[in-house]
């Protein structure tokens, strides 16, 4: 195996990257492996579909396939091999089906086909056992080639992993774009290619971030055309008594369907991780059985969920492994999530989970309850504004920053709660993701009313970060980057990767990633960044707040 | 549920998770909870120990210790009685916030201010002022239920009538009690306090001592109160030539436990077990790992993740015992084989390792 995709991946000083019989997350050699097979199919794929749209042949299940099953290998989502030999041979399947297309659509237009890399040419290997045999044609790090150009690739990668989920995530609420799509397929061919070309290869990232804005734009359309618009809301974080479903990831329309199964049940459902956010969508917090969240960020999840006595709902990243606290038998998976022996729902009926909630204690008691306000999304952040720039223009906010991203088990990432913690009183935080958690249930006050921490939502909301942050520069006249407000990233997967490149595509400069810098960015390539964008990594939480607030 | 109440088993000690079933003031600024279990429990305790609440406020864990103010001879429940401080981050939460049917993690009890580890005659002098009164009412609660024929002289200062916690129940007491005699020095409006007869006004001091528990020499004293207030006892007792043997008072926050365990861990570090591999001999102690042997022998180990994960220091025991906290990424053959995670592995005996 060769994985390095996340930011847990090890280092050493003989170089960095998973590749003994488990990687950090948990991954077998084996499951990598499919995964790194599974995503060359893929670009087969789209080198098909890429070719198939030369005639307008467009294919919205595959449109629709790609993007999912290249989500299914995003760190910690899907460890199940046998779902992704699934995968692997529907990919194969599709890439038949669109040569087929396209080929007939050539011989029709009397022109030769074109000859496309080994990605679209690739005979699969029928069994997992012979799929596992080829896999290494396909590994992440293939090749002879210079770092460099291997970490703009896997930059590229692992950006488009991270949009590729998004894209997912927005299907799901019904917002699919054939533009979209084939502008994926084009970046995802491209990257079965092997290029070579590094101005080409950073184009493409940046190309990547481009694509991704649009996406989330489409997310963003999608929730609020859904659950309408997040509204701040006060939600409880500790237990109330009854039987009790938990609800984890990022998929809000998989909680509208429990909520609305278990209606009159006697069944409370709790949030949990990136879930948080759906607790101020108006089409969900109506429903009096969503009692509020339930636990912290995902690395905590082998605790939470062990001492959940009630029935947990995984549906997008991030699952680690549930034997750990003997919870297997009570975790569904959902859409492209999977672990080896825990129950896999693939319809809409979420029966057995209602029926597992009733079968166990649920909690016994009420806690004493502590409540947090969230929903500062989009809409309630322009309501919003005014109020924001009066104060910013009579000096009582100097300052804003943006303090989101991913969350992990590193100690280092306490930095994120010292910095949320240490920022002058005259200064409001934006948070999102579920990095926010490193910091959401400490008391920041108001500044004349207005919350020193805002809660925009998931990670994906940053979208809604980007809409403050035009608003606000169309109001000072001014640049964005001449904004009193810092960034300041938390990164463990490949979705902040993704969000990360948007910023960056989008001209925002000067933004601070942590704790630790991708283990696939070269030296050169950091400082490239660097150049360019003034990215940087975290420091000192002293030495970055007194660079941030000077720059204001 | 009066069976399954009788059939209940004992809570001696540990964490429990409590439910709130009853709250009610006892002062303008004092409040008391009634705690059960989640399921029936009697609570055997020491009469005057406390409890640790470990709870969750504006997202951080706080522990505060509480004494239990009732009696282990009414062992169903237990309360707890908490008056506010101004700013008082911990007494406010609780007394706005926990309400009925809420409930809670504590640990305990512990302490040695009490009625089993404080040695003394059937004497008592219960001496306390503000909050202070609580493990004297536990403990003269126990002492008059069970009627052990103790004598108890029960002196409580506080600011005027209305800031005399428990205050119709220690009347009670008094009235059902012979031996239970009840005093109260109070700063303000003593002239109004009707109920009982020993009322002093202003704060203790020899004369109003002398007053209200004339024998006090030949008592046990205990004191609770603010640290002044404690002070200011001990000075005067013993200035009257108090024997202070027989003095006790509360001394809060005793992390005496933390410290015990320390003890253990250093002294089990001391022995150290043998490694051989090939040729070499190398002292491992119990807290050091497989890993960190091999590496100081020099010999080549790839250690990638150094947590028990990646499969990468991977060796075999050939002989010994050995305590692992991983075996990731081993097969079940390779654990039959004594395969193991040089990082993730200690010794509990000599061993033979092949790497």
């Amino acid at each position: 195996m060769f994985c390095i995709q996340c930011e847990q991946t090890i280092r050493t000083p003989a170089g960095n990257g998973c590749s003994y019989t488990q990687g950090m997350c948990g991954k077998l050699a084996s499951t990598s492996d499919l995964q790194d097979l599974l995503i060359y199919m893929l670009q087969g794929v789209s080198a098909y579909a890429v070719k198939a749209r030369e005639f307008g042949i467009i294919d919205a299940e595959i449109d629709t396939f790609v993007p999912q099953a290249f989500f299914s290998t995003l760190t910690n989502v899907n460890f199940d091999d046998e779902r992704l030999v699934e995968y692997t041979q529907q990919a194969n399947a599709y890439r038949a089906r669109l040569k087929t297309a396209y080929e007939a659509a050539c011989q029709e237009a009397g022109q030769t086909p074109a000859v496309l890399p080994e990605t679209a040419t690739l005979v699969l290997g029928t069994s997992k056992v012979e799929m596992l045999e080829q896999a290494s044609i396909a590994a992440p790090n293939r090749g002879d080639v210079h770092e460099d150009i291997l970490g703009l690739r896997l930059l590229c990668l692992y950006g488009l992993k991270g949009a590729a989920a998004y894209m997912e995530h927005a299907r799901v609420l019904d917002q699919t774009d054939a533009e979209v799509a084939g502008r994926f397929h084009e970046i995802m061919s491209f990257l079965g290619e092997d290029s070579t070309d590094a101005d080409k290869l950073f184009a493409t990232s940046m190309e990547i971030g481009q694509l991704n804005y649009r996406v989330m734009e489409m997310l963003n359309t999608g929730e609020t055309t859904a659950f309408g618009h997040p509204e701040p809301t006060q939600v409880n974080t500790k237990p109330v008594k009854g039987k009790a479903i938990l609800v984890s990831g990022h998929d809000m329309v998989d909680l509208e369907l429990i909520l609305k199964q278990t209606e009159g049940k006697g069944i409370n459902v709790y949030t949990h991780g990136e879930m948080l956010p759906a607790l101020a969508y108006p089409e969900l917090k109506k429903y009096p059985h969503l009692v509020g969240n339930y636990g912290s960020a995902w690395q905590n999840q082998q605790k939470e969920f062990a001492n959940f006595p009630g029935a947990v709902v995984m549906t997008s990243n991030c699952i680690i492994d549930p034997n750990v606290g003997s919870y297997s038998d009570r975790i569904f998976t959902r859409s492209i999530v999977g672990w080896p022996g825990v129950t896999h729902l693939t319809s809409e009926d979420f029966t057995p989970v209602i029926e597992k909630a009733l079968a166990l204690d649920g909690f016994t008691y009420d806690e004493i309850p502590h409540e947090i306000t969230i929903g500062f999304a989009h809409n309630a952040l322009m309501a919003a504004a005014p109020t924001v720039v009066e104060n910013v223009k009579n000096g009582s906010i100097k300052h804003f920053f943006l303090i989101g991203g991913c969350d992990g088990d590193k100690n280092e990432r306490s930095y994120f709660t010292d910095l949320a913690r240490s920022v002058p009183e005259d200064t409001v935080i934006l948070t999102l993701g579920c990095g926010k958690y490193k910091f959401n249930k400490l008391e920041f006050g108001d500044i004349n009313g207005i919350p020193r921490l805002l809660d925009i939502g998931q990670c994906n909301d940053a979208y809604s970060a980007i809409q403050l942050a035009i608003a606000l520069s169309e109001i000072f006249e001014c640049d964005i980057n001449e904004l009193p407000l810092s960034l300041v990233l938390s990164w463990f997967e490949q979705k902040a990767i993704v969000v990360l490149l948007t910023l960056l595509s989008l001209g925002v400069k000067n933004i601070r990633t942590g704790p630790t810098p991708p283990a696939f960015l070269t030296e050169n390539l950091a400082k490239i960044l660097e150049d360019q964008f003034g990215l940087k990594n975290t420091s000192t939480v002293e030495d970055d707040l007194n660079a941030m607030i000077k720059v204001a | 549920m009066i069976a399954k109440q009788l059939a209940a088993g004992t809570w001696q000690q540990g964490e429990i998770r409590l439910v709130c079933t009853e709250k009610w003031q006892e002062t303008h600024d004092v409040v008391s909870f009634r705690f059960e279990g989640t399921e029936p429990v009697k609570f055997n305790f020491k009469p005057g120990q406390f409890l640790t609440f470990v709870l969750d406020i504006k997202g951080e864990t706080v522990y505060r210790s509480y004494t239990i103010s009732s009696s282990p001879s009414r062992p169903y429940s237990l309360v707890v009685t908490v008056k506010r401080i101004q700013d008082g981050l911990v007494s406010n939460y609780l007394a706005d916030t926990l309400q009925v049917g809420h409930s809670v993690i504590v640990n305990g009890p512990s302490g040695v201010f009490n009625l089993v580890d404080v040695p003394a005659t059937q004497k008592y002098f219960f001496l306390s002022a503000g909050c202070g009164i609580t493990p004297m009412y536990s403990m003269s609660r126990w002492l008059t239920d069970t009627q052990v024929g103790a004598d108890i002289a029960f002196v409580h200062c506080a600011r005027s009538p209305e800031d005399v916690i428990f205050k119709s129940s220690l009347e009670r007491m008094a009235q059902n009690n012979q031996e239970f005699k009840l005093g109260y020095v109070l700063e303000q409006d003593a002239e109004r306090e009707s109920n009982i007869e020993q009322v002093a006004s202003g704060r203790l001091n020899e004369h109003t001592l002398q007053q209200l528990v004339p024998d006090f020499k030949e008592r046990t004293v205990f004191v609770c109160g603010p640290e002044p207030y404690m002070a200011a006892m001990k000075s005067m007792l013993d200035e009257l030539g108090f024997n202070m043997d027989n003095f006790h008072q509360e001394s809060f926050g005793d992390p005496a436990l933390v410290n015990a365990k320390v003890a253990v861990d250093q002294s089990d570090s001391l022995k150290g077990f043998m490694m051989k591999i090939g040729d070499r001999m190398r002292e491992l102690k119990s807290e050091q790992t497989i890993l960190d042997g091999v590496e100081a022998e020099g010999l080549p180990m790839i250690a990638a993740c150094r947590s028990g994960v990646c499969g990468a220091c991977k060796c075999q025991v050939v002989e010994g015992e050995v305590e692992s906290t991983s075996q990731m990424a081993l097969t079940p053959d390779e654990i039959a084989n004594g395969f193991v995670l040089a990082c993730s592995t200690k010794l509990k005996s000599d061993i033979t390792l092949k790497v």
